[in-house]
């Protein structure tokens, strides 16, 4: 699949994985932790893909959300443009299997999206409006977006939204 | 994992990352701290509002369809006992009628004014937060239907009016609400029964008096104060589920179970004319 092709197909599954989590997912397991499964996206086509496509796709996510939560326009976009920025600095650096790697890369990632959380909200959002990052729904969270890594990093890798060459190859 | 991240060699990378973030905090800031009428995340929330309801819409069409089959079964039985409880409202209806003339009679000789006028803005839940930070959801309807920011949104539960929360954010045609589960959502609140007030933030009501102490139990009620009047007074909260308080504190920390079922929560009404921000 061409590079542009893939960029914009990832885009659109970006954006229909904010929708379903906001309806299908929120309707079958409402007030129930819902994995975060378009950050777990935008990490591994950063990863693979690089800074450039991580950052603009993790821009378009954290937009997307902005928009359909109660946070402020912009919370959201700052926080998965860094994490898209920073996965894509791991492009053609690392070598990873199929599974303990993903795992424990989601599970960095979505502490560093906490971590952006606590910080983003302390610098800008009003007193009392702090967002629940030492809470067991998003402890919950981490755990549940490390297990579903493995399965969406193989299903990125099948569709070929990833490349599906050895991890690190040129 | 920074090993070789110069600058100069990702020159346009790190131009890229400058424009996204300072996009980001420009719409941060522009939203927090400036009070211009138009947001640009009001268009937003309703272009999206627009996919839920539709995503929502489809699921509901198609779970209907595949559970009509057996709801025809059930419809000739529930009939025959709809048919038996109509002669037993009819009786009501009338007994009713009487209370109400006699109600309205004795409302007359005490003066007390009409109640309850507020208009209710029938709603349903379309969707919610995609990420675990917040707890907020969105409901159908926004400023078309005259939903304006604070109002107070409730539930009926059993018969009962109870606190939801509160809409945060109002689309054209649809909103964003805070539930009473969420830590950023102070209510006034009072127990019922001996009239201790406090204040319910995530669920647990501080600021009560150490007095109370000797006179409540698990499972009073408690129902909003009305103080302030970010909300209207005696809508149900939930019940006490526990309390504590250390000795040298002077108020108690009740633990409250919340009437409405968050968990199952698909319509809800909002309290037009009530509500105002309780900052």
């Amino acid at each position: 699949m061409k590079t542009k092709e893939s960029f914009f197909i990832s885009l659109l599954l970006v954006f229909i994985l904010v929708i379903l989590q906001s309806t299908l997912f929120y309707a079958i397991i409402p007030n129930v932790v819902i994995p975060d499964f378009a950050l777990i996206v935008v990490a591994f086509c950063a990863a693979r893909r690089g800074m450039q496509e991580g950052q603009i796709l993790g821009f378009f996510n954290g937009l997307a959300e902005d928009f359909m939560t109660a946070s402020f326009p912009g919370f959201n976009a700052l926080i998965k443009t860094i994490i898209g920025f920073l996965a894509g600095t791991i492009k053609n650096k690392m070598l990873f299997d199929p599974v303990i790697f993903p795992i424990l890369f989601i599970f960095f990632v979505t502490l560093v999206k906490g971590a952006l959380a606590a910080v983003t909200a302390y610098i800008f959002f009003p007193e009392g409006y702090f967002p629940a990052v030492f809470s067991s729904s998003f402890l919950m969270e981490i755990v549940l977006n490390s297990l579903f890594a493995p399965l969406i990093y193989l299903i990125l890798k099948k569709t070929h939204l990833i490349p599906n060459d050895i991890w690190g190859g040129k | 994992m920074f090993k070789g991240l110069s600058f100069q060699k990702h020159k346009k990378d790190f131009f890229t990352l400058f424009i996204l973030v300072a996009l980001s905090i420009g719409m941060l800031v522009y939203t927090a701290f400036s009070d211009i009428s138009f947001k640009p995340k009001q268009v937003g929330l309703d272009l999206f509002s627009l996919i839920q309801r539709g995503i929502v819409n489809t699921g509901k069409f198609f779970s209907q369809t595949a559970g009509s089959i057996s709801e025809l079964r059930n419809l000739k039985k529930e009939y025959d006992t709809l048919l038996k409880e109509y002669a037993e409202y009819q009786q009501m209806k009338q007994d009713y009628e009487h209370l109400e003339q006699e109600n309205s009679m004795l409302r007359e000789q005490l003066g007390f004014q009409e109640e309850g006028a507020e208009t209710k803005i029938p709603a349903m839940v379309i969707g919610g937060e995609t990420n675990n930070f917040f707890k907020s959801f969105i409901i159908n309807q926004g400023s078309n239907k005259g939903i304006k920011k604070d109002m107070p949104v409730i539930a009926y539960v059993d018969g009962y009016q109870s606190l939801v929360g509160k809409v945060v954010e109002v689309g054209a045609l649809s909103s964003v609400v805070k539930p009473i589960t969420d830590s950023t959502l102070y209510v006034p609140a009072v127990l019922q029964k001996f009239r201790y007030r406090g204040l319910v933030n995530g669920l647990v009501m501080d600021f009560v008096s150490r007095e109370a102490s000797s006179r409540i139990g698990c499972g009073d009620l408690v129902v909003t104060s009305g103080f302030n009047g970010s909300y209207p007074e005696n809508i149900y909260i939930g019940k006490v589920k526990s309390i504590s308080g250390k000795e040298y504190e002077t108020s108690l920390r009740l633990e409250i179970e919340p009437f409405v079922d968050f968990f199952r929560l698909e319509y809800v009404f909002v309290l037009a004319g009530e509500g105002k921000n309780e900052n």
